[in-house]
């Protein structure tokens, strides 16, 4: 006579708001050390112009990654950028997500740059004379993105968003991105 | 808190950490202003120099009449003309009248 075993998996996920250290358990060591990941870059800060309202930061994208574990795997979460800077690289192990491009600063200059593979360009800040005139900052990019209103500095974008920062208005300085994320996911 | 990682004395990477990670990896504190690109003498960041291009005043009157060319032919203008409202096309017009002179007397 025999007896079937069965095993019943649990799914279990570990999310990094800062970095750090990925440490996996002995469990999923024997299960493979297979992990799903889920990264977002830092998205860039927005812009400002002399002539109209500043671009929006580009926004990072959400990377998806398999990746087998062996021990500890550094992770690495991208800030966002500060006023018209890029936003910073996120990583896990040697899976990366680059960070959202910055707004640029110049008269109806073009959003930031989208960050990784999908990720989500600034908007174009605009020049309106219709009201005064004014000029209104582009939207960042990305879920999460700051806002560009008008004649104000640029919305900060949501923390660990990957969201690019709205420009700001006329000389006005632009929001800053939102910092980086990474969620890793597995069964033991 | 924001910490740069530093490779060849210049900013290669802004990231969140807490101090004893940031430590573990080698990375400094960054000031509030720091961004990717800086360098790092190791103690105080600063920022690439890139040369002003000098722009003389014809220079930007075109680019500014180059501005308005592209504002006149944008979704905006179009919504606005067919609203009927002629002022913001007006004043783009008029804008672009008063650069036409300034350049022609230089």
């Amino acid at each position: 006579m025999s007896f079937l075993s069965i095993s019943r998996q649990t799914r279990k996920t570990q999310e990094f708001l800062t970095s750090g250290t990925f440490t996996p358990s002995a469990a999923l060591l024997a299960a493979g050390g297979h992990v799903e990941v889920e990264l977002r870059g830092g998205g860039g800060g927005g812009g400002t112009s002399p002539g109209s309202g500043g671009a929006g930061g580009g926004g990072s994208s959400r990377h998806l990654g398999f990746y087998t574990v062996t021990g500890d795997t550094t992770v690495i979460i991208g800030a966002g950028g500060t006023f018209a800077a890029n936003g910073g690289e996120s990583s896990f192990g040697t899976l990366s997500c680059a960070g959202g491009g910055a707004g640029t600063s110049s008269t109806l200059g073009a959003g930031g740059a989208a960050g990784g593979k999908d990720g989500f360009a600034g908007g174009q800040g605009n020049y309106n004379t219709a009201a005064g005139p004014y000029q209104c900052g582009g939207v960042g990019g990305g879920l999460g993105g700051g806002y560009g209103g008008p004649n104000a500095t640029g919305g900060p974008a949501t923390a660990n968003s990957g969201g690019g920062g709205g420009g700001g208005a006329h000389l006005l300085n632009g929001g800053a991105g939102g910092s980086g994320y990474c969620l890793v996911t597995w069964w033991e | 808190m924001k910490y740069a990682i530093i490779k060849n004395s210049m900013v290669e990477n802004i990231i969140e950490a807490e101090a004893e990670f940031a430590e573990q990896v080698g990375a400094v504190i960054a000031a509030d202003d720091t961004a990717i690109g800086d360098f790092y003498d190791g103690s105080i960041f600063s920022r690439p120099v890139i040369p002003a291009v000098p722009t003389s005043r014809p220079d930007q009157i075109a680019g500014r009449l180059a501005e308005i060319d592209m504002l006149g032919s944008t979704p905006r203008a179009k919504r606005e003309a067919l609203l009927g409202n002629t002022q913001w096309l007006a004043q783009l017009d008029a804008e672009a009248a008063t650069l036409r002179s300034e350049l022609a007397n230089l």
